[in-house]
């Protein structure tokens, strides 16, 4: 089922605030001990963009519901994100390289935990 | 998807009126449908948010985003900060906090009363933004000069600053009441004596209404007494009442009781507002 009818602005709003509010999204999801808080705002804001529930979600993308909701949930590694979300949360307007540098910056400086393990790795989607 | 087929064939008659020989009637009737669709979307946003798939925070942004910025400026605005108001970027960060409180609130929001919930939680978005824009550093005690105005009774002046939290929000901690702390480096004895007279008199509520109000207004905040019978669930002429009742008392006590004999100096605590009691 659509989740939003009604239509998108004609102009999308500033690609800052969408990532900004990714990075606020995943200091919260960090501060609540998720695994990979900025896959899990990313693979939110893809889904929150499109206005779809999380199985209509899945089916449009191509992937099992409970890869979505692993990704969701931050137990998928930013640099592990399945393709499709990371292409759609480009699409969407979230700045992929801002956020990327972010998960790196918490991988490097908690150990590993609360991070996003992208040493070394592309932002999802293919930017 | 049906609904959503509607409303597109809903919006390419709105966006197509060459087409179709709209009559005034047909058009309001589009723009009718059209705010039906949003407020349906709304009521999926906001329910969702309410069993708490953060996904519909990206969606109520992302859809809702320029209604909600305009809020924000309105109480900038409302705030006497018209400077942060002409800040886009300050705009857009407070506004991400606008979607955070409605996604707190969203399970209580009724859109049978037809109001949007940017509306419907106006009061409290109000002291949210005047809450991270302006409590940083607020003046609790006004200067006070001595009888010759030059300040010969002493700058008597101490301010209740927020201290950042661990994370760096800004956190009010410890006294003088729950939530808020004296800064070390701005800590007045005065300011501690009149924390402790404030805490002396009155129900602890009257006393966190008197200090609620009195950061609102030192904020800036034209309405005080709205925004903090919103906070208190009272009104607005509730307020004042007992924010006259507690100024009165406090200012009775530093009158009466030798220990606050230093804050007779202050403003605060004028002999007036103790006669009058």
């Amino acid at each position: 089922m659509e989740l939003v009818a009604s239509p998108r602005p004609a102009t999308p709003p500033p690609m800052p605030d969408l990532t900004r509010l990714c990075e606020r999204v995943a200091a919260d999801l960090r501060r609540e001990g998720v695994a990979h808080p900025v896959a899990a705002a990313v693979a939110l804001a893809a889904r929150g963009v499109a206005g779809l529930e999380r199985d209509a979600w899945a089916a449009r993308l191509g992937l099992d519901v409970e890869v979505v909701a692993a990704c969701e949930e931050g137990r998928v590694a930013f640099g592990d994100l399945p393709a499709p979300i990371g292409a759609a949360a480009h699409d969407a307007g979230v700045d992929l390289v801002v956020l990327a540098a972010l998960a790196r910056r918490w991988a490097g400086g908690s150990g590993g935990r609360g991070g996003d393990g992208v040493v070394g790795e592309r932002p999802p989607g293919g930017t | 998807m049906d609904d959503m087929d509607d409303v597109d064939r809903t919006r390419r008659r709105d966006e197509e009126p060459e087409r179709h020989d709209a009559s005034g009637a047909e058009a309001a009737g589009g723009s009718a449908r059209r705010e039906q669709a949003e407020q349906a979307d709304l009521v999926r946003i906001m329910t969702g948010l309410a069993r708490g798939d953060m996904a519909f925070l990206f969606t109520l942004f992302d859809r809702f985003g320029d209604a909600i910025r305009a809020t924000v400026c309105r109480h900038l605005r409302d705030l006497a900060r018209p400077d942060l108001a002409d800040d886009a970027d300050e705009v857009g960060g407070l506004a991400l906090e606008v979607c955070f409180l409605l996604a707190q609130r969203a399970a209580a929001w009724d859109p049978a009363r037809g109001a949007r919930p940017w509306t419907w939680a106006s009061a409290a978005i109000r002291a949210e933004i005047a809450r991270l824009i302006g409590h940083r550093q607020v003046h609790l005690i006004e200067d006070d000069t001595g009888p010759d105005g030059n300040g010969d009774g002493g700058v008597r002046e101490g301010r209740l600053v927020a201290r950042g939290g661990a994370d760096g929000e800004p956190t009010l901690a410890g006294i003088p009441r729950p939530g808020h702390e004296i800064d070390p480096y701005t800590n007045h004895p005065l300011l501690m004596l009149l924390a402790e007279a404030v805490r002396a008199v009155g129900r602890e509520r009257d006393q966190e209404v008197l200090l609620e109000f009195e950061f609102q207004q030192a904020n800036g905040d034209p309405s005080p007494a709205h925004t903090v019978g919103e906070l208190f669930d009272l009104r607005p002429d509730n307020v004042r009442q007992i924010v006259r009742r507690q100024r009165r008392r406090v200012a009775e006590l530093v009158w009466s009781d030798e220990r606050f004999v230093e804050l007779r100096t202050v403003r605060w605590c004028a002999r007036d507002e103790a006669e009058a009691a």
